[in-house]
C-alpha cells in the first residue's frame, strides 16, 4: 500500500462526515472555536463588578475581556480563583492612538515568563459596523515577528538586549471578541505571544521587558453579501445547499482598506512577575516518554515516528504555560521536535499531560509545538484555562506518570491489559493472532481469550492491574477450561461485547450488539468444535428488558453471510472469526 | 429539487437529470475538482465526466446523501486525470502535498504484500474517522478529501497553521496504527 493508496482509501469515507466537513468549509456550520456572546460578556463584567463591590476590592475591574478569553476556551466556567488570578496579574495600558479617525488602543496585557496576551481595541469612526455578524474579520494585517516584536528583553544579569524586527521567532495567534461595550463600531482582538527563545539567556516578558507592535493599515475582509444575495435570488435562486464557484467565491470575498495609517506601540510588562521556580513541580530529575514525529537530520525534516524515553529535569507551572525541560537526546537524533502526548490508538482520545486540581476537575495541557529553539530543550504546553498553583494537586503526564507539588513521583503501573496478552503472545511462536477480549473498554478487560493458528488456543486470565495472572493453554486438556468458564459466567452481557465460552461440546464466540431499532439486543454468534474446525452461526434478538436468555432456543440458524454482514452493518470493533479451513 | 425527485429522474432516464444535478451540485463537484486539478479546463472535464457516471449508476444506485455521492465521483475521476498528467513528472497543487503528507500513513517497504478488499479497507478507515473527535474529523477530511491548504483549514477552523499541521500528523499516525494493527501494511 502507498499513500496514492491511502489518497482512494480517503475517497470511501462516509458520505455524512464528508458533508460535515462541507458545512465547515461553506461556513454554513459554526467551527469549534468559541465566540463569546455581548450578553454573555456584560453578565460576567456585571458579575464580577458586584463581587468587588461585596469584598470591598478597590480594583477597578468591570471590562472582564480576559475572563471572556479564557472562559471561550476552558471546557468548564472558570473558578473564583482563576478570576482572581486574571484580574491580580492584568496590566491596564489604555494606550491609545488615532489615524484618520481610526482609534486602535492597547488596552491590557496577561502575561506569564513565557506567554503574553494584550488585549487591542479598534474603534472606527460612528457609523462604521465592525460587528462580527456581520464582518468576518478586521484584520491587522497577520501578526508576523516583522510586526510584533521584543525590543528589549533582560538578560540573566537584567541588562536589556535589543532586537531588530523579524529576528525573535514566536508563535502568535489572534483571535477577536466583542468588547460588550453594545456600540457596532467597536471591537477587541486577544494578541497571544510565544515567543521561541533561549530562556536561558533572556526573559521575554522581565521586568522592563519592551515590545513593540507595528499596524500598518487596518484591512477588513468579509463576504460581500450583496454579491451573494444577487447569486441566491438569480443563478441560485431555490436551489438547496447552494455551492458557489471558484470564481464566484473569489469574488465574493473583498478586502477593503479601511483606513490607512501607522500605529506604532510600545509596550513595557510592568507587572510583577511570579517567581519562576515558585512552580516547580521536580525536586529531581524523572523519566517519562514521549514521541519524537520527526527528527532534523541530513535530509532535513525526517519522519522518526517514536516514542523515546527522556529524562525531563524540570517541569515549571506558571498561570498559562507550563514549561517542561528535558535532557537531550542521544546523538544521533539530530534535533527531534518532542511532543509530551500520547497517540495511543486503544484510547480514543489523544493523552495530554494535564493538571488534575484539588477539587478533582482537570486542566488539559496541549503540545502544539511550541517551545525551545538550537540548544534549548523544553516544551511550551498551553493549558485550557489559567492555572492556579495552590488549586493544583497533581501534574499527570501522558504515560501516567503523577507529580504532586511535594516532588513525589507515583509512576504509573506497568503493564496496561492490552500489553499484558500481547506480551504473552511475544513469547510464543504465533503466526496468525486475534485478540479477543471479554470487554471492548480496555480499562476493565477481564480476560483475554486467544485464537491462533486457526483455533482458540489460551486463554489469559488478567488481574486487578491488568498482568496476566495465569494463562491456560487450551492444548493441555479440557480441565484447564472450569477456572475460565466460571470467570466467564461473571462477565455480563453488555452490547458491543465478545463473550467467549466453552460449553460441554463447543466453544462458543457471541457477539452482542445494539440494534438500531426499537432498542433490542441483537447478538450474532459462532460455534466451534474444540479443535475450532468447525463452525455454526446463529443469530438471537434479544429483548434487554426481560431476564437475559441464553438457551438454545433463542438461537437460530444463519448463513456465514448473514453473520458477517450483521457484523459489518453494526460496524463493531471487529477482530476476524474465521474458522481453518 | 430536492435530491430525491433529481434521483427519481435518473431512475425514469430524463434527461433533466444531469441539468437538474448540474444546477444543484456543480459548483460543489467543480470545487473538488479544481481543488485537484487547479485548472478550469480539467476540472469542468471532471465534473462533465461525473455527470456521465452519475447517469450510468443510477439506476441501480439511491444514495442516500446525493451530494457526496457525486462529490465521491468527481474526486475519484479528478485524482486519477490527475495522475495521469503527471505520471512523468511532479505537478503542483494540495495533491502532491498530501501525498507527501500520507507517506506517513504506509510502511517504509511499500511493496504491496496482500490483496486489500476495497470494502473491508472502507470499513477499517470509517471506523477510525468514527473514532477520531469530531474536529480532528472535519480536518483530516478537509485536508486529504477536500485537499484544501493546511492555511485554508487554519482559517476555516480559526486556529494556527502549527496547530492544524500538528492535528494532522496525529491523524495520520493514528490511521496508520490502526492500519498496522488490521495487518493492511
Amino acid at each position: 500500500m502507498n499513500s496514492n493508496d491511502i489518497l482512494d482509501m480517503v475517497g470511501d469515507a462516509k458520505g455524512t462526515y464528508v458533508w460535515d466537513a462541507q458545512n465547515i468549509r461553506s461556513g454554513s456550520a459554526p467551527a469549534t472555536r468559541k465566540k463569546v456572546s455581548a450578553k454573555r460578556s456584560l453578565l460576567i463584567a456585571a458579575m464580577i463588578a458586584l463581587m468587588l463591590l461585596l469584598v470591598g476590592c478597590t480594583i477597578a475591574y468591570v471590562q472582564g475581556w480576559f475572563v471572556d478569553f479564557f472562559s471561550a476556551k476552558s471546557e468548564t466556567p472558570l473558578s473564583d480563583s482563576q478570576i482572581s488570578l486574571i484580574e491580580q496579574n492584568e496590566q491596564q495600558i489604555n494606550e491609545a492612538q488615532t489615524q484618520n479617525g481610526w482609534t486602535v488602543e492597547l488596552r491590557s496585557a496577561l502575561k506569564d515568563n513565557n506567554t503574553a496576551y494584550i488585549i487591542i481595541g479598534i474603534t472606527a469612526p460612528e457609523g462604521v459596523d465592525l460587528e462580527p455578524d456581520v464582518v468576518d474579520d478586521v484584520m491587522i494585517e497577520q501578526f508576523t515577528p516583522g510586526n510584533v516584536w521584543p525590543a528589549s528583553m533582560p538578560n540573566q544579569s537584567s541588562e536589556l538586549v535589543t532586537y531588530p524586527a523579524g529576528v525573535m521567532p514566536s508563535s502568535m495567534q489572534t483571535s477577536w471578541q466583542e468588547d460588550g461595550d453594545g456600540k457596532d463600531n467597536t471591537k477587541n482582538y486577544v494578541l497571544t505571544i510565544e515567543p521561541n527563545i533561549a530562556a536561558s539567556t533572556v526573559d521575554p516578558f522581565g521586568a522592563n521587558a519592551q515590545w513593540k507592535i507595528h499596524i500598518e493599515n487596518l484591512v477588513r475582509t468579509y463576504d460581500d453579501e450583496e454579491y451573494k444575495q444577487e447569486l441566491l435570488n438569480t443563478k441560485y435562486k431555490g436551489d438547496y445547499g447552494v455551492m458557489f464557484t471558484h470564481e464566484e467565491t473569489q469574488r465574493m470575498k473583498q478586502h477593503e482598506v479601511l483606513v490607512e495609517g501607522i500605529w506604532d506601540f510600545t509596550i513595557t510588562f510592568t507587572k510583577q512577575q511570579s517567581v519562576r521556580e515558585e512552580g516547580e513541580f521536580l525536586t529531581a530529575p524523572i523519566k517519562t516518554t514521549a514521541e519524537i514525529p520527526w527528527s532534523y537530520g541530513e535530509d532535513l525534516w525526517e519522519v522518526a515516528d517514536v516514542r523515546k524515553e527522556i529524562t525531563v529535569t524540570s517541569i515549571l507551572l506558571e498561570p498559562f504555560s507550563v514549561k517542561i525541560s528535558y535532557e537531550p537526546l542521544d546523538q544521533g537524533w539530530g534535533w527531534p521536535n518532542i511532543y509530551f502526548d500520547d497517540g495511543d490508538l486503544d484510547h480514543n482520545d489523544w493523552i495530554c499531560a494535564c493538571c488534575i486540581l484539588k477539587d478533582g476537575s482537570k486542566i488539559t495541557l496541549h503540545d502544539w509545538g511550541n517551545g525551545g529553539w538550537g540548544e534549548e530543550h523544553y516544551k511550551l504546553l498551553e493549558p485550557d484555562s489559567p492555572l492556579v498553583l495552590e488549586d493544583v494537586l497533581y501534574i499527570q503526564m501522558p504515560d501516567g506518570t503523577k507529580i504532586s507539588k511535594d516532588g513525589t513521583v507515583e509512576y504509573a503501573a506497568k503493564a496496561s491489559p492490552p500489553s499484558a496478552a500481547l506480551n504473552y503472545l511475544n513469547n510464543t511462536s504465533i503466526t496468525d493472532v486475534y485478540v479477543y477480549y471479554a470487554d471492548f473498554d480496555a480499562d476493565e478487560v477481564e480476560d483475554i481469550a486467544i485464537w491462533y493458528d486457526g483455533a482458540f488456543r489460551a486463554v489469559c486470565i488478567l488481574n486487578e492491574t491488568g498482568e496476566a495472572e495465569k494463562t491456560f493453554n487450551f492444548e493441555d486438556g479440557v480441565d484447564v477450561y472450569q477456572t475460565y468458564n466460571q470467570r466467564a459466567a461473571e462477565i455480563k452481557h453488555e452490547p458491543n461485547q465478545i463473550r467467549v465460552v466453552e460449553t460441554e461440546n463447543d466453544i462458543e464466540v457471541i457477539r452482542y450488539f445494539q440494534a438500531e431499532k426499537d432498542g433490542l439486543y441483537l447478538s450474532v454468534g459462532v460455534k466451534y468444535d474444540p479443535n475450532g474446525t468447525e463452525a455454526k452461526w446463529f443469530q438471537s434478538v434479544i429483548d434487554p428488558s426481560v431476564p437475559f436468555d441464553v438457551s438454545e432456543e433463542s438461537w437460530k440458524p444463519i448463513s456465514e453471510e448473514a453473520y458477517r454482514r450483521i457484523v459489518e452493518d453494526y460496524q463493531v470493533m471487529q477482530y476476524r472469526l474465521i474458522p481453518i479451513s | 429539487m430536492e435530491d430525491q425527485k433529481i434521483i427519481d429522474l435518473y431512475w425514469s432516464r430524463s434527461e433533466t437529470a444531469i441539468t437538474e444535478t448540474d444546477q444543484k451540485y456543480g459548483k460543489y463537484c467543480y470545487s473538488i475538482a479544481y481543488n485537484i486539478l487547479t485548472n478550469n479546463e480539467d476540472a469542468e472535464e471532471s465534473v462533465s465526466d461525473t455527470y456521465m457516471a452519475a447517469w450510468k449508476a443510477m439506476p441501480p444506485k439511491r444514495p442516500s446523501i446525493l451530494a457526496t455521492f457525486l462529490g465521491k465521483i468527481t474526486r475519484r475521476l479528478s485524482i486519477d486525470r490527475w495522475r495521469s498528467r503527471n505520471r512523468y513528472k511532479r505537478g503542483g497543487g494540495e495533491i502532491v502535498l498530501a501525498l507527501e503528507e500520507l507517506e506517513d500513513c504506509v510502511a517504509a517497504d511499500q511493496t504491496v504484500e496482500k490483496a486489500c478488499e476495497r470494502k473491508q479497507l472502507a470499513l477499517v478507515f470509517n471506523r477510525f474517522l468514527e473514532s477520531l473527535p469530531e474536529t480532528e474529523r472535519r480536518i483530516f477530511l478537509c485536508r486529504y478529501w477536500y485537499l484544501d491548504s493546511i492555511s485554508d483549514i487554519a482559517k476555516y477552523f480559526g486556529f494556527s497553521d502549527s496547530k492544524v499541521t500538528s492535528m494532522l500528523h496525529r491523524s495520520r499516525k493514528k490511521l496508520r496504527a490502526v492500519l498496522e494493527k488490521e495487518d493492511l501494511l
